[in-house]
């Protein structure tokens, strides 16, 4: 299926020395980040659901279906509509700059 | 020859996968019922919807599948996700979701029978499933390959240890698939990509990736030819056609799209958060893979182009990181279980509710639903000897893709746009690319006649190129058959295909009842809103 017409000259891979105690360094990190990024969620979505149990049943009931609609007085930067525009441009920008 | 863990790779694995668990934990104190969770999941703000979506997006096997093309063909491996799933993104966005949304439909095969017929939403469906159980098998494939270079197990009992873990993970489903938490996920698995690829530029020397990879590092200007003899932009264009179906048919992104609290948050959604995230995660895989072909050239080992990632993590990464980068696996494989529950859904909802057993209560559905999940996780090991032989590990899901399923996106391109195209125009569009070329160019012939395969020139008969002949049989097929149907039968009431054709799709008119409760809800902050 696939036929290599280049056989590249290997490279040798020489890894970066080891920094002594690396890992217990990465695990702090890990933990330090991972605990931030758990309590900002954690306290996002602790507001949210007294929110969602305050509902009511017509209310339940409208996004069980799937309400639709375009909400009204919104910046023009939230309509999708520009986002698609803005991100055809960053893949086509891609494409170009490594072609 | 493997690495092994090392005490410090230990304790990342356990603090990350632990990490994980007590967060579910935290979290699932706010459900109280599975009513609860699916509201709460669907008055997520747009950024949330967003991330899980890249994060379902990308699994495990999304993560060496890149640098395995990348090997293969230059940076034109990135081109499965960019532009290609990206390019399925903007058409679900712009008017796929909301004819999708406005159906209230659950699984994107139902919608095909409200738009065209019976036949094509079973069509649909199967075909979805064996693709699915595909990308499975990549992903299985992925984790086994890590254990195996990494950790120090046979291939099959990494096969084993896989399956074995993503049942778990997907049994502990409430524990883990906090769509929030999908969020960490995702911003753990760019860094390692990025701390994976400087460290192994750092290895090879900066001089020499710029003097020797660098050019290397492009779509179509590279060193040599992605298909012989032909035109590399030509190969590109195919690969565009092979992978564009990936987002669209892909029931698990669509059904994330679709529990969204509204059709601006899903479009939203889809566009700002999810398309340069896949772009950011999945670049330097791609590159990883360029540099794989320097470091560990064709010929140095046997078997698919994707263990190279795992060479790397292997030969590179320091202690912790290691730990790190198969806890990062070991997370990302809850996707495997959730890809299971999607062809389950598929069965459940689309064939088993549909035919074998009609108005059952819906806990027996959830019971049926949850048997399926348990024997389609079983089904994909049954692909990974055929997908072992391939060069790559996405090369099956290209082959099956091109030949069979990828001309179904036809349909749900075409179907919202015009009420045109008539009932029994897909289906019969779709057998006619997939009968008349796909399967006997890809399948048959070269099993019946290599000859005659051989003899035939590169454009008409590689991977690449299949694409564009079944596409645009399919599409004939769907125009003529349509022609004669109107003809007959007269074009379908535009009455019955309301909300379904969306000639407008930034002109979004809620129904009555719709706009009080959006508006309401506006009012209380509830959903939709800017606050969320």
């Amino acid at each position: 299926m696939i036929i290599f017409q280049a056989k590249p000259e290997p490279l040798p891979l020489k890894p970066p020395a080891p920094v002594p105690g690396f890992e217990w360094i990465f695990l702090v990190i890990l933990l330090v980040t991972m605990g931030l990024m758990y309590w900002w969620l954690y306290v996002y979505i602790k507001r949210l659901v007294p929110r969602v149990r305050s509902m009511t049943r017509e209310q339940r009931e409208g996004i069980m279906k799937g309400i639709y609609f375009l909400p009204e007085k919104l910046p023009k930067w939230m309509n999708p509509r520009v986002w698609e525009i803005a991100m055809l441009i960053l893949v086509i920008a891609l494409l170009v700059a490594f072609w | 020859m493997a690495r092994g863990l090392l005490l410090g790779d230990w304790v990342v694995l356990a603090a990350y996968l632990g990490g994980l668990a007590v967060y579910g934990y935290f979290f699932k104190r706010f459900i109280k019922s599975t009513e609860d969770y699916f509201i709460a999941g669907r008055v997520m703000p747009w950024w949330i919807v967003g991330f899980s979506l890249a994060a379902i997006a990308l699994d495990a096997g999304d993560q060496q599948v890149p640098a395995g093309l990348s090997y293969n063909f230059g940076l034109a491996g990135l081109f499965l996700f960019v532009p290609s799933c990206v390019a399925g993104s903007f058409l679900l966005s712009m008017y796929i979701i909301p004819s999708l949304w406005r159906q209230g439909v659950i699984t994107n095969a139902s919608w095909l029978e409200r738009r065209y017929n019976l036949a094509m939403r079973q069509w649909g469906a199967w075909l979805q499933m064996l693709q699915r159980t595909v990308v499975m098998s990549s992903a299985i494939t992925g984790m086994a390959f890590l254990f195996q270079h990494v950790v120090g197990t046979e291939f099959w009992e990494g096969v084993l240890l896989a399956v074995a873990i993503s049942g778990f993970m997907t049994i502990m489903g409430g524990m883990f698939a906090v769509s929030a938490s999908e969020i960490y996920t995702m911003i753990l698995g760019i860094f390692f990509g990025w701390t994976t690829l400087s460290l192994v530029i750092s290895s090879i020397g900066w001089d020499a990736f710029w003097a020797k990879v660098w050019p290397e590092v492009r779509f179509v200007t590279f060193g040599r030819d992605i298909v012989a003899g032909l035109p590399n932009w030509l190969s590109l264009l195919g690969f565009f056609l092979i992978c564009l179906p990936y987002g669209i048919i892909n029931q698990e992104y669509v059904s994330k799209s679709l529990s969204a609290s509204s059709e601006w948050q899903s479009r939203l959604g889809l566009m700002i958060p999810n398309v340069p995230l896949w772009i950011a995660w999945v670049m330097p895989f791609s590159i990883i893979g360029v540099i794989g072909r320097y470091v560990y050239p064709p010929g140095s080992f046997t078997g698919p182009a994707d263990q190279v990632l795992f060479f790397f993590i292997r030969d590179v990464l320091p202690v912790g990181l290691i730990g790190f980068a198969v806890a990062a696996f070991v997370a990302a494989s809850a996707d495997i279980g959730g890809t299971a529950d999607t062809v389950s859904s598929l069965w459940t909802i689309d064939v088993y509710r549909r035919f074998i057993k009609k108005g059952a209560p819906e806990s027996h559905y959830v019971k049926v639903g949850r048997i399926t999940t348990g024997i389609v996780l079983i089904l994909p090991v049954l692909w990974i000897p055929l997908l072992r032989s391939f060069p790559f590990v996405a090369g099956l899901y290209i082959a099956l893709t091109g030949a069979l399923i990828g001309v179904i996106v036809i349909p749900y391109i075409v179907g919202p746009l015009t009420t045109f195209f008539s009932r029994n125009s897909a289906i019969i569009g779709c057998l006619a690319g997939a009968v008349i070329y796909g399967l006997p160019i890809s399948v048959i012939l070269p099993r019946v006649a290599p000859d005659v395969i051989k003899a035939l020139p590169a454009w008409m008969t590689h991977s690449w190129y299949i694409p564009f002949w079944t596409f645009s049989i399919t599409i004939v097929a769907m125009v003529i058959v349509s022609l004669v149907e109107n003809r007959i039968k007269g074009r379908i009431p535009a009455e019955e295909l309301k909300d379904v054709v969306i000639t407008k799709p930034t002109v979004i008119k809620a129904t009555a009842m719709n706009n009080i409760i959006a508006h309401r809800a506006m009012r209380a902050n509830l959903i939709g809103g800017v606050k969320l």
